[in-house]
């Protein structure tokens, strides 16, 4: 399990450990190399194929040319047959048995001479046009040939084809045509029986001579590339046309004659070794003869080589032109974060005096600005803090000295000698318990934070002393809640406070003050209230309570506003204190914290 | 500043290379192509450029095919006539100097080349001889009819055709020339093999001469009218011979096996003066020659000697598609 774990992680850690430059330039380098890659071969391969369909469409038209040209030529021949066989003279003549009279017989064949020579003028590639009586008369379009003595006309292949299609016109394959004297002509013979048309007994046979030069001369003059040629063979197969037919006759070259004759496609593909050669083909349908175009595949696309090293180029090309590319993006990406990194660790080591110089308008530019902003920031509430800090102590430590002052002390030690003179013993007790009391909590242990408890204790302690050095003038009530005992409050700050109502308060008063202390929770905060029924203050003085002290004309705002100050700073702006006053009714001071320390009473 | 300059190396390192690359391919392309263009020069020297001289000409037409299959240029030269000899050797002599990458040679003389061969060898020039050999090793190969196998081909026939013990003579064009003695060793071979109790009057040279040749007929027929057949071994021969046949009246009752297919030979074939003929193959010279050289400059092991074959062609057999194709190569032959 862990060993899995591990081999599924690695690649991505290796990715990890690198920077961000690296990673980006070898992921792009990498996406992109495998996409030239896909696209150079899916290219290559589509180029290939667009070739070769091309070249094949066009094998296709040029060997369909080349059919319909060799369609053209038999057409004409056939219509020459047609033109001869339907002639009355020629009828005529060859249905008489030898005619009685010479001469007549003569004029007759040198006006059937002429008409064979008329059609011959017309075209120069047809060789000879010769019609052959069964009884071995026959006349040429040109009255000058004599046979070749050692031929018999009636064992040639064509003469024997025409007797046996009866009145059908044949054609020949391709041979030489070796019945006029000296003369060895390559033709394609066409041949027909003229039939008599009153006996409808064969009467002659009309041979028709095509040089067959205008046919290889066709197939010559096709060009299917360096390699590529055109053959015809007839339905069985035999060579009609063939630019190496000598050397298939030598066993040299071999040719796929049977596939050829075989195939019911137009076209098939033949594997020889490492080369494709399509072979393309084209019936003829007025001869049976089939034309075959033959060309390897190299030689359809003739610069397949080129075509390759082209593409592998661009590839290698664009893959550079990339990774330069890849370069300078993810170091363009990379610089500005670097920077800020720089910065980050000035920082790191207290200098908030920085600036992260990222001009770029993109994200890391704004990543940047925002940076700087919030450094700022960071520099503003440091000094804050500091300051605060600093106003904490000051503010402590006048708390501090406010507690019990020499003034106090003097005049409490001096009640007490004075109970003391007067036998008060008991008073002396009492007084001298409170003092002492007073004392122990003020110095106790030193922290911010004391129990509710200890600061209403230490507020009993403080006006029991002053009770009993104003005798009848002053009384206290304390209704604190045993609920609230146990949170815990900020020390010294209720005696300032009910100092303040004393001295400004009940003392001033004409009759005797009462100063009632209560405490409870309320909208779940904790609600202390110091409430006098002395002289009061006016509403413009109540206005300034907090600021009295700044202007120096009254001394006794101190207090307050040092434990107004103390507890915001420590408990945030929302808790503080609260002023409520009418002259000659008595003032009320609310204070508000937080609840603090509620888990600790359990 | 700082910051950019290692940027621009970069990219002009990376433009450099892209440059480089280019360039090289260019380069490797240009050099295919040149290459190609230099180094496949193929020179055939003939024994004859002369159109009318069909054998030639049907050889050119065996290394046209051949060169279009491999797609070399072969540049053909020669003299006007086969015995041009000197013309031949100063041709040879020439085209040595322009070091051409191979050389197709037919010579006309069997000793008179063969220093010019070697020369050719030492140049580092890839040598072949068609047709004729010559007296050298420098040759990588030599194409030709199998002149033993032609003349076996001759004998059998006359063998078969004469009757059981009768009298024959051989008409030869020359003396000490390897066709000559290849023929006639072969004919004697297969001819003793066929018709055992048969006689060979005797062998006559006639020295390269129709004249010569047609009086020597005329004078066998003289000494030796109960003569039943005649083997004449070359061209020139056989048709001295059956002229010399017919002019003395013996049409028919000599019976006449001869070599190769000049038109008149074809015509006494077929009016039966000639009962049949030994034809070679010089498309096949002229193929395979070229074929044999383009596997010697890829570097290819070539046989020593490649036979183009040869074919006993008779009265019966002449319109064959295979024969016709053999005895009348060309379109338009008169």
């Amino acid at each position: 399990m862990h060993d899995d774990d591990r081999g599924l992680a690695r690649v991505p850690r290796v990715l990890a450990t690198r920077s961000i430059q690296v990673s980006i330039a070898l992921s792009f380098s990498i996406v992109i190399l495998l996409t030239i890659l896909a696209m150079g071969v899916i290219a290559y391969t589509l180029t290939e194929n667009a070739l070769k369909n091309y070249a094949r469409n066009y094998t296709l038209q040029l060997i369909g040319q080349a059919n319909s040209s060799i369609r053209s030529y038999v057409t004409y021949m056939e219509n020459i047959a047609s033109v001869v066989d339907y002639n009355k003279d020629v009828q005529g003549y060859f249905a008489r048995a030898r005619p009685l009279d010479g001469a007549q017989g003569r004029a007759d064949e040198t006006k059937i001479g002429e008409f064979l020579n008329s059609i011959a003028l017309t075209r120069g590639d047809i060789s000879l046009i010769m019609v052959v009586g069964s009884d071995g008369r026959y006349i040429a379009q040109d009255p000058t040939v004599s046979l070749n003595p050692a031929v018999s006309i009636t064992d040639q292949k064509w003469y024997r084809d025409a007797i046996e299609a009866r009145g059908r016109a044949v054609i020949s394959s391709s041979h030489v045509e070796n019945i006029i004297r000296d003369e060895y002509r390559w033709v394609i013979s066409l041949s027909q029986q003229i039939v008599d048309p009153e006996t409808r007994s064969g009467v002659a046979v009309l041979l028709v001579d095509l040089n067959f030069s205008v046919i290889s001369d066709l197939c010559n003059s096709i060009d299917l590339g360096r390699k590529g040629y055109v053959f015809i063979v007839d339905a069985n197969g035999q060579i009609i046309y063939h630019p190496q037919q000598q050397l298939i006759y030598s066993s040299l070259k071999d040719e796929r004659i049977a596939e050829v004759l075989g195939s019911t496609a137009n076209s098939f593909v033949i594997r020889n070794g490492s080369e494709e050669i399509v072979y393309t083909i084209e019936r003829s349908a007025n001869t049976g003869w089939i034309i075959v175009g033959v060309n390897p595949i190299e030689g359809l696309i003739s610069n397949r080589q080129a075509i390759q090293l082209y593409y592998t180029a661009w590839g290698i090309g664009c893959f550079m032109v990339i990774i330069l590319l890849s370069i300078v993006i993810s170091s363009r990406i990379t610089k500005p974060i670097k920077v800020l990194r720089q910065s980050m660790r000035s920082v790191e080591s207290g200098n908030f005096d920085v600036s992260a110089a990222v001009e770029s308008g993109d994200e890391i530019g704004a990543l940047g600005r925002d940076y700087n902003i919030m450094i700022a920031k960071i520099k503003d509430l440091v000094r804050q803090t500091i300051l605060d800090q600093e106003q904490k102590r000051k503010s402590e430590l006048r708390a501090l000295q406010n507690q019990i002052t020499p003034h106090f002390l003097y005049n409490t030690l001096d009640s007490i000698i004075w109970m003391a003179e007067s036998n008060r013993q008991g008073d002396v007790v009492r007084m001298v318990s409170a003092l002492a009391k007073l004392l122990r909590l003020s110095i106790s242990k030193g922290e911010e934070l004391v129990s509710i408890r200890d600061e209403v204790e230490h507020i009993k302690n403080y006006l029991t002393i002053q009770k009993m050095r104003y005798k009848d003038k002053l009384d206290f009530m304390l209704d604190v809640d045993e609920e609230i005992l146990g949170l815990r409050t900020l020390k010294v700050i209720l005696q300032p406070l009910v100092e303040n109502a004393i001295y400004h308060g009940i003392k001033n008063k004409p009759d005797a003050g009462t100063i009632r202390i209560a405490g409870r929770r309320a909208n779940g905060k904790v609600h202390l209230s110091i409430e006098d029924d002395g002289v009061g203050m006016s509403t413009e003085r109540l206005a300034r309570i907090f600021t009295l002290h700044r202007d120096g004309s009254d001394r006794r705002g101190v207090g307050v506003s040092n434990v107004n100050e103390r507890i915001k700073l420590y408990f945030g702006p929302e808790y503080g204190l609260e002023y409520a006053s009418e002259e000659d009714r008595g003032t009320t001071v609310s204070i508000w914290l937080p609840v603090i320390g509620e888990n600790e009473r359990s | 500043m700082n910051e950019v300059k290692p940027r621009t190396r970069i990219i002009a390192i990376a433009a450099a290379g892209i440059v480089a690359l280019a360039v090289a391919i260019g380069a490797v392309v240009e050099a295919k192509a040149a290459g190609s263009a230099h180094q496949n020069t193929i020179v055939v020297v003939l024994k004859s450029t002369n159109p009318n001289m069909e054998f030639w000409k049907i050889v050119r037409a065996g290394i046209d095919v051949a060169a279009k299959e491999w797609g070399v240029q072969p540049q053909v030269v020669g003299p006007w006539l086969e015995k041009d000899i000197d013309d031949q050797i100063h041709i040879m002599a020439s085209v040595i100097k322009q070091r051409p990458a191979a050389i197709l040679l037919a010579a006309s003389d069997y000793n008179a080349l063969a220093p010019l061969a070697r020369q050719a060898h030492a140049a580092g020039i890839k040598l072949v001889t068609i047709d004729s050999g010559i007296n050298s090793s420098a040759p990588e190969s030599f194409i030709a009819t199998d002149n033993v196998e032609a003349g076996r081909k001759a004998g059998r026939e006359l063998g078969r055709i004469v009757p059981t013990g009768a009298k024959v003579a051989v008409v030869s064009h020359i003396q000490e020339v390897a066709t000559a003695i290849d023929r006639e060793r072969g004919f004697r071979e297969a001819f003793a093999e066929a018709n055992p109790r048969a006689t060979i009057v005797g062998r006559f040279f006639a020295f390269n001469d129709y004249d010569i040749a047609y009086s020597i007929t005329r004078r066998l027929l003289r000494e030796y009218p109960d003569l039943a057949g005649i083997v004449a071994l070359n061209e020139m021969t056989t048709r001295a011979a059956s002229s010399g046949v017919i002019d003395a009246g013996y049409g028919g009752r000599v019976q006449i096996v001869g070599f190769d297919s000049a038109v008149d030979e074809i015509k006494r074939l077929e009016d039966g003066t000639i009962e049949a003929l030994v034809v070679q193959k010089p498309f096949n010279m002229g193929y395979l020659g070229i074929r044999t050289l383009v596997a010697l400059m890829h570097g290819k092991p070539v046989d020593k000697f490649i036979d183009t074959g040869s074919s006993l062609i008779r009265r019966d057999t002449m319109y064959t598609t295979e024969n016709q194709k053999l005895l009348f190569p060309f379109m338009q032959t008169k």
